[in-house]
């Protein structure tokens, strides 16, 4: 009967064996797929940074529509304030001249 | 458009430490067993009994051959060669680990333990990348099945 070393010996050569045997199957069996992930990871970083610039990018396009917006309603209510000074200068030449109207009367 | 930038030898280095060393060490323990034979190692000669001279130079052979098809897969980025190697080099680290702690007995935990840690590193590394590059292959063949509909 086989002490239990030499069975624990076997086991370990077999195992051995066996990784030599996963090597390659790894080898042949999944070629294709370890090829893809490797061109995956080499464009996977930079994709990300590329992702990030975009990103930026269209926040800053975002952001400079936004404050040409702004600018466009502010310049319409300087404009809408101009209107309203200007019915007001006629309103009160109006009063003006309605005073002086009564007063001849 | 994606633009293609492979990391620097320096920056594989930085990241896979370990890993280089771990493979670096089997190519040159490889070598010596694969040349000298069972005199590389008392446990593996006091185990392994008649055979351990021949086994030693087979162990050696695959280790070295293991460590530098890892160092090669690692750093010319290609996952083909670097999972043969790992596989391999978790067998030589194992394979020591068991020998040493049979021929040693207690002398032999040590060792034992940090090869065996090693190996178990090896495997879990390679199952690791495997199982990505199969979910990947799935991935794969279900954008491009979608593509077809």
């Amino acid at each position: 009967m086989p002490a239990v070393t030499d069975v624990l010996i076997s086991v370990a050569q077999i195992a051995f064996g066996g990784s030599i045997v996963q090597a390659g199957v790894a080898y042949f069996r999944r070629k294709p797929e370890l090829r893809k992930l490797d061109e995956e990871a080499d464009s996977v970083a930079v994709s990300t940074a590329e992702k990030l610039v975009l990103m930026l990018r269209a926040q800053v396009l975002a952001m400079r529509d936004d404050a040409e917006d702004q600018a466009g309603k502010y310049k319409a209510v300087v404009e809408r304030l101009d209107e309203v000074d200007r019915q007001l200068r006629d309103a009160k030449l109006e009063i003006i001249r309605l005073k002086y109207r009564l007063k001849g009367d | 458009m994606v633009h293609r930038r492979l990391a620097t030898t320096n920056e594989i280095l930085e990241l896979n430490p370990f890993g280089t060393f771990v493979a670096i060490g089997g190519v040159i323990i490889g070598i010596l067993a694969a040349f000298i034979g069972d005199d590389i190692s008392l446990g593996m000669s006091r185990s392994l009994h008649n055979s351990a001279n021949y086994v030693a130079h087979t162990w050696g052979f695959f280790f070295a051959l293991g460590g530098v098809l890892k160092i090669s897969g690692l750093y010319r980025r290609k996952l083909v060669t670097e999972i043969p190697g790992l596989w391999m080099l978790a067998g030589g680290y194992g394979f020591y680990a068991v020998t040493v702690a049979i021929g040693l007995g207690f002398q032999g935990v040590v060792a034992a333990i940090v090869s065996g840690c090693i190996a178990l590193g090896c495997v879990n590394k390679a199952v690791h990348i495997l199982n990505r590059a199969k979910r990947f292959g799935v991935l794969e063949r279900g954008l491009t099945d979608a593509g077809r509909d």
